[in-house]
């Protein structure tokens, strides 16, 4: 095993989701690659200082209270939102317009070839 | 035959709401602390549970009921944290990694216990310096590692909450716990703790 497939591995392992045999493998690994092991030690050292020392907090009533409010308002949330989604709608017809534009020179083009086609038939006869 | 069209109406409002409540509000916990973890200020999150609770009533239609509700809840949150915080530039300043790794040199504690790898790698850590670390790491590397790290979510309900595939999630996730814990290091020293920078010596 190579050290880049080791480091690989080793973060599924710290994660627990390593199948027996390539546990195996990079048990192995370890033995005689004492970097990949630090690393590995190191990620688990992390994981479970961020397990440890990481709280739950609490929802503050402040927030609590505004989203009661929200749900007894239902007309704010969609208001509010709107507000938001105008930005979005906006995007969109700025995209449209270049669409639109794109597809009048296409048409403007496709004319004048046709135009040009026309006129050479003509003079054909 | 108006009055009763509105009372229909008004009656499907209703029992969308109920749903709307049902589903939602009792994910409020954990995507307060997702939140909180994402910008590291309580007003920051409040504001984000806010929107995001906006943005799932407005498109409430849009949850396929039976599934995740969490994923797609955290889902919103996370694209709405990433497009908040990417246009005002709020995220504080990027460190560069290498940088600090020349800058600083390894010292040893002698006094660590030996088989207390934590405490030799980070000292005696607070939940304010994982806030503060997870700040100095990418959002995208941030996020992945508190859903995994913190929330211990599996990496399929983190790859369905901030849509990307399985692979990304675990490239993710290594990169960015080694980010964090060159940042996690960082506090540690600021706080006058001499940490090993890795187990190898």
């Amino acid at each position: 095993m190579v050290c880049e497939e080791a480091q690989f591995l080793s973060s599924l392992l710290v994660d627990q989701q390593l199948s027996e045999e390539d546990a195996a493998r990079l048990q192995q690994h370890f033995s005689h690659c004492s970097t990949c092991k630090s690393n590995f030690e190191e990620e688990v050292s992390l994981k479970s200082c961020l397990k440890k020392k990481a709280k739950a907090h609490q929802v503050p009533e402040s927030l609590l209270s505004s989203v009661q409010n929200m749900l007894a308002h239902p007309e704010l949330m969609t208001t509010q939102a709107m507000t938001q989604t105008d930005t979005f709608s906006l995007d969109k017809l700025q995209t449209s317009t270049q669409s639109r534009k794109r597809t009048l020179v296409a048409i403007a083009i496709l004319t004048m070839i046709g135009l040009f086609l026309f006129y050479w038939i003509m003079n054909q006869y | 035959m108006a009055p009763l069209i509105s009372s229909i109406i008004n009656q499907s409002e209703k029992a969308r709401h109920r749903e709307f409540e049902k589903e939602v509000i009792p994910h409020m916990s954990a995507m307060y602390n997702f939140a909180l973890r994402m910008t590291a200020d309580e007003e920051d999150a409040q504001d984000l549970v806010q929107e995001t609770l906006m943005k799932a009533y407005r498109f409430f239609d849009s949850f396929e009921k039976g599934t995740n509700c969490k994923a797609w809840l955290f889902r919103i949150l996370k694209n709405s944290f990433i497009n908040k915080y990417r246009k005002t530039a709020k995220e504080p300043n990027k460190i560069d990694y290498d940088e600090i790794k020349d800058f600083y040199n390894i010292i040893k504690d002698e006094s660590a216990d030996p088989n207390d790898l934590e405490s030799q790698l980070f000292g005696e850590v607070l939940d304010d310096d994982i806030t503060g670390a997870l700040q100095r790491i990418p959002a995208d590397f941030r996020a992945v590692v508190v859903l995994c790290d913190i929330e211990g979510l599996t990496y399929e309900e983190i790859a369905e909450m901030v849509g990307c595939p399985v692979g990304t999630v675990r490239s993710r996730l290594h990169r960015g716990r080694k980010l964090l814990k060159d940042s996690l290091q960082e506090y540690a020293r600021s706080r006058g703790y001499h940490v090993t920078e890795n187990l190898l010596n």
